[in-house]
C-alpha cells in the first residue's frame, strides 16, 4: 500500500524546484512541529567567574564546571549536544575565541554523549565554513573526532511552534532541533540594536537567513526571547577573554578582559556578562544600564530565568 | 518628425548600451572590458565554484553590448574579495586569460557604491534594525546618526554588496550602483 511520506515528498518538491508553485498552496505548506523539551528553570542561579591573566583556558573552563557541580545533571549518555559557538563573521577577532571552543569540547567528551555537533549559521552574506577555516574550527572538530557542520549548507529546516508574543511560529534547521542539549558559547560583544550580544542573542545562529531578516522587521528583542522560549541553551560558556566593547558587533574596541562566566540559566549569565561589559567601558550606572537592554529585562518577565543581579549567586575565582 | 527621429536615436542607444554595470573585481576600464571579454563566463563558473556566487551574465536588458558579459548582483550573494573567502587571489580573476581582469591589491578594490532609499528604510520609518551596520566589513563606510539610521560613506565603501545582500526590507532599501568605481586603466 503507499504511504505518504512527507519529508520524501519535500525533498523531492525542494529538488524539482516545484516548490515555488506547491508553497503557495496552504494543504503543503509544511507541518508546525512542537517543541522537543522543556527549557531548565533553576531557583537560585549560580554564575561563576573565573579570571585568568596567565589565559590557561582549560583550567578555566573545568574549574567552573566543578563550582557548578559538573554537568551530569544535563549532559547524559544517550543525548545530542548541540555547541554553538559564534563564528558569525569573517574577522578573527569578532569571533569566539576557537580555544574555549577547544576547552568545552574536551570537557563535555568526557560524559560520554551520544554525539557532538559544532554548528553555525553566519551573519547573512557571510560564508560559514570560510569562518571555520580561518578560526581554526575545522581542526579542532578533526582533533577530537566532533561533527561541524556548516547549517547554511545541511539545508534541512523545520517550523516550530514557540510560546512567543510576536513570533508565534520559527523556522530552524533540523539538526538544532534535534539537538537536546544546547552549549551556547558566545563572545561578549556590543550591538548596535540589541545593546549586548551574548548567549540570547546568540541563538539567532540556528536560524536561516530570511529568517533572521524577520526578526529585524519585527521585532528583534522580543523575537530573541520568544526564539529562546523553545531554544534556550542549557549551558552559557561566555567567552570574555577579549572584549568588544563601545561598538558592535563587527567593529569595536577591544579590551583585555581574561574572563570566562559560565552558568546554567544563561539569562542569569547575560545580566552578569553585560554588567561586566558595562563596568570595563566605565558606565556611570552599571545596573540601569543593564535594565536598558530589552531583551535580557524581557526574559527575566517571560520566565525564562533569572536577570536581576542581586538574585544572582556570582562566584569570582582568580586563577 | 524631429521629435520621432530623436526618440528613435534614444531607442536604438538603448538597445546598444544601457547604463553602467557593477563589473567583478579587477576590472578593466569599460570600452577596453567590453573590447577584451570574450564572454566565456568562465568567472561566473570560477564564482559559483570557489567564490561565493555573486557573478551573473548579463541579461538583453543592459544592451546588446554588455549582453553575456560578467556583473556582480548582490542578490545572490555578495562579492567576498575583500575581507572574505577570496582574498587573496578572486577565483574569478584567476581564471581570466583575456586579461578583462586583473589581479590587483584588495585594498584598491572599489566595485561601486551603495544608495540608500530612505522611505523604504526599516530604521527611518519604524526604527530598529540596522543590520547593514552589522555585516558591514570596513570600519567607519556605514556610520549611526543621533536619530538611529544608518549614514553612508560613499568614499570608503566599496561596493561589496554585503548590506544589500542583508537587507530585510521589501522591496530592497539599497542598491548597489557602479557609481564611484575604479577600474584599471590600459
Amino acid at each position: 500500500m503507499f504511504k505518504f511520506n512527507y519529508s520524501k515528498f519535500n525533498r523531492v518538491v525542494t529538488l524539482t524546484g516545484l516548490d515555488t508553485i506547491v508553497g503557495f498552496l496552504p494543504f503543503f505548506r509544511g507541518k508546525v512541529l512542537k517543541p522537543r523539551k522543556s527549557i531548565r528553570k533553576i531557583a537560585k542561579p549560580k554564575v561563576v567567574i573565573v579570571k585568568s591573566p596567565r589565559r590557561d583556558i582549560e583550567l578555566m573552563v573545568r574549574r567552573a564546571f566543578n563550582i557548578l557541580d559538573g554537568l551530569s545533571d544535563i549532559i547524559g549518555s544517550d543525548s545530542t549536544i548541540l555547541i554553538k559557538p559564534n563564528v558569525g563573521f569573517s574577522y578573527v577577532e569578532a569571533n569566539t575565541n576557537p580555544k574555549v571552543v577547544e576547552a568545552v569540547v574536551k570537557v563535555v567528551k568526557e560524559y560520554n554523549p551520544r554525539r557532538i555537533i559544532i554548528a553555525e549559521s553566519a551573519v547573512r552574506g557571510s560564508d560559514t565554513s570560510y569562518n571555520f577555516e580561518i578560526t581554526g574550527l575545522y581542526n579542532i572538530a578533526r582533533k577530537y573526532n566532533v561533527d561541524i557542520v556548516d547549517l547554511k549548507r545541511s539545508g534541512d529546516i523545520v517550523t516550530v511552534e514557540t510560546y512567543g508574543l510576536k513570533l508565534k511560529t520559527v523556522k530552524v534547521y533540523r539538526l538544532a532541533y534535534e539537538a537536546d542539549v544546547i552549549i551556547s558559547i558566545p563572545k561578549l560583544k556590543r550591538h548596535v540594536e540589541a545593546g549586548v550580544t551574548i548567549s540570547l542573542k546568540n541563538m539567532m545562529g540556528i536560524l536561516p537567513d530570511s529568517e533572521k531578516g524577520r526578526f529585524h522587521i519585527l521585532d528583534l528583542h522580543q523575537c530573541i526571547v520568544d526564539l529562546n522560549t523553545v531554544f534556550k541553551p542549557d549551558i552559557a560558556v561566555v567567552d570574555a577573554l577579549d572584549v568588544m566593547a563601545f561598538t558592535g558587533p563587527s567593529h569595536g574596541e577591544m579590551i583585555k578582559a581574561n574572563m570566562i562566566i559560565v552558568s546554567k540559566d544563561a539569562v542569569a549569565a547575560d545580566a552578569i556578562a553585560a554588567l561586566e561589559l558595562f563596568k570595563l567601558e566605565g558606565v556611570k550606572d552599571p545596573v540601569r544600564e543593564l535594565y536598558s537592554v530589552k531583551h535580557i529585562v524581557q526574559a527575566e518577565k517571560m520566565g525564562l530565568g533569572t536577570a536581576n543581579p542581586e538574585k544572582i549567586n556570582v562566584i569570582r575565582e582568580v586563577i | 518628425m524631429a521629435k520621432k527621429l530623436i526618440a528613435l536615436g534614444n531607442i536604438l542607444r538603448a538597445i546598444l548600451d544601457r547604463g553602467s554595470v557593477v563589473r567583478p573585481p579587477g576590472a578593466v576600464v569599460e570600452n577596453e572590458f567590453l573590447k577584451l571579454c570574450i564572454k566565456c563566463n568562465l568567472c561566473i563558473e570560477a564564482c559559483r565554484v570557489a567564490g561565493s556566487g555573486t557573478l551573473e551574465r548579463c541579461s538583453i536588458l543592459y544592451g546588446l553590448k554588455k549582453y553575456g558579459t560578467p556583473r556582480v548582483n548582490p542578490l545572490r550573494a555578495p562579492c567576498e574579495a575583500v575581507k572574505g573567502r577570496c582574498e587573496p587571489k578572486p577565483p574569478c580573476i584567476r581564471v581570466c586569460f583575456t586579461g578583462a581582469l586583473q589581479l590587483i591589491d584588495t585594498s584598491l578594490i572599489k566595485l561601486g557604491s551603495v544608495v540608500w532609499i530612505k522611505d523604504r528604510c526599516i530604521a527611518a520609518t519604524k526604527g530598529g534594525c540596522l543590520i547593514c551596520y552589522e555585516v558591514c566589513p570596513i570600519p567607519g563606510a556605514i556610520k549611526i546618526t543621533k536619530e538611529n539610521t544608518p549614514e553612508f560613506n560613499m568614499e570608503l565603501c566599496i561596493g561589496c554588496g554585503r548590506c544589500v545582500n542583508a537587507c530585510p526590507a521589501k522591496p530592497k532599501a539599497l542598491k548597489l550602483l557602479a557609481k564611484g568605481e575604479k577600474r584599471i586603466v590600459i
